[in-house]
Formats: structure tokens, sequence, C-alpha cells
């Protein structure tokens, strides 16, 4: 395996030029130094998207004041597929750091939210409130995607 | 009595299935009853669920598992 650090250049992915989900691909396959960049690049390139922008509107009462549309049976779109995953790779490498990393363990590594909690020496709470927040910002811009889909 | 509000907090409570019996009972009456709050639930589900098929290449062997858990471990414990 080639260190990660070669010449694919892209401008706004960071220093290595590699987006963090083929970072995560090569800790995958056990790359070290993948790893280690992807944690050094944590810091540059999140931002934290406002909780409200991810939720759907409530009324007063905590009534849902919004219709929300299921767009989960387009996800099986052939048509979509690729596409489908650059916006997930793009919302992923999007994500605060503090989300991510929950994220990547637990819902794209697949290890159990206790596991996740024991290596990020965190309480299973914290875990769970950022996998939330992880998996709201995804569903969000998920929704944008199919929503512009749906109606092209 | 969960509101809409409510059950979207509790989403990931409710996948973990960390829900008692009876907390799980009236959640999934909500989403029996309102519409929105199921479509969110669903699209919330498969949202995860299409990032790990997006995203995952092919299944980590378990002795570079352990690995990169130790690794995990001893990077990420620090800095938390």
């Amino acid at each position: 395996m080639n260190s990660p650090k070669n010449d694919q250049g892209n401008a706004d992915s960071g220093p290595a030029g590699i987006p963090e989900t083929e970072l995560v691909q090569h800790t995958r396959n056990g790359n070290v130094e993948a790893f280690e960049e992807l944690l050094n690049r944590h810091d540059k390139s999140s931002f934290d998207v406002p909780l409200d922008d991810v939720l759907p509107a409530f009324e007063e009462n905590g009534h849902i004041a919004v219709d929300v549309a299921d767009w989960s049976p387009q996800t099986n779109d052939p048509a979509l597929q690729e596409e489908t995953r650059s916006v997930i790779q793009a919302a992923v490498d999007r994500l605060d750091k503090k989300y991510q990393t929950v994220f990547i363990l637990r819902d794209i590594e697949g290890f159990s939210t206790e596991e996740t909690a024991q290596i990020l020496e965190m309480g299973i709470p914290a875990i769970k409130s950022r996998l939330h927040r992880a998996r709201l910002s995804l569903r969000k811009e998920l929704a944008n995607y199919f929503e512009r889909a749906e109606s092209a | 009595m969960f509101t809409c509000q409510e059950v979207i907090q509790a989403l990931t409570d409710y996948l973990e299935g960390d829900m008692a019996a009876e907390e799980k009972a009236v959640f999934e009456q909500h989403m029996t009853d309102c519409g929105p709050c199921r479509h969110f639930l669903n699209t919330y589900e498969t949202s995860s669920k299409l990032a790990r098929h997006a995203l995952e290449t092919e299944s980590i062997p378990p002795e570079v598992q352990t690995r990169v858990r130790n690794f995990l471990k001893a990077k990420l414990g620090l800095n938390q």
C-alpha cells in the first residue's frame, strides 16, 4: 500500500489532497499513515451546521410543522447510485470532527455504540448524542439531494 | 406522551433498542399515527445504511480490526 500522501491534486480537500472518505478506506485496509492524516486533518476541515438546519420545523407544542418527504424508496434507483455516493462522501467529509469520528466508527465501520464509546473513552450518552447529530446532518444533505432529484 | 420533537430526539435511542417496552410502544404508536415522523425515521435510518453501503469497501480482517481498534484507542483517547 502506498502512502496516501501522493499527488492526487484535489485543491479543496486538504494538504494531502485525498478526500477523507478515501483516507477512511485506506485506514480500513490497515494503513496507519492514512489514519494519522485523517486525524491531523480534522481541525482544519470541519464546520458545524446549526441544529435547526437539520431538524424539521416544529410548532410550539412540539408538533412537526412541515411535511416530510419519504425519499427512501428512491435510494434504490441505480441511476442515482454513483451521485448518491458523492453526496454522502461530501456530507461526511464536512461533518464537524466530533460528530464525524463517531459516525465513521459507529455507522461506517460498524463498531457497536459501546465499542465506539470505549475507543473514544467517552460515555455512551455522549456517543449517542454525537451519532444522532451526525445522522441528522447526513439525512438533511441526502434529503436536499433526493428532493432535488425528484423535482428535476 | 411523545411530541414529534421528542420522537425525533429519541430516534437513536429507538434504533439502538434502548427504550423500555412501554416507551417503545408509545413511540411506535406515534410513528403509526404521524406520517411526517414516520418519513423522518425512514429517511434517517436509510441515510446511515446508505453511508455504510457507499463508503465501506471490503470487510477488515479481524487482526487488522484489532490493530485499528488499539490504534484508535491510543490516538483518540488522548484527545478526548
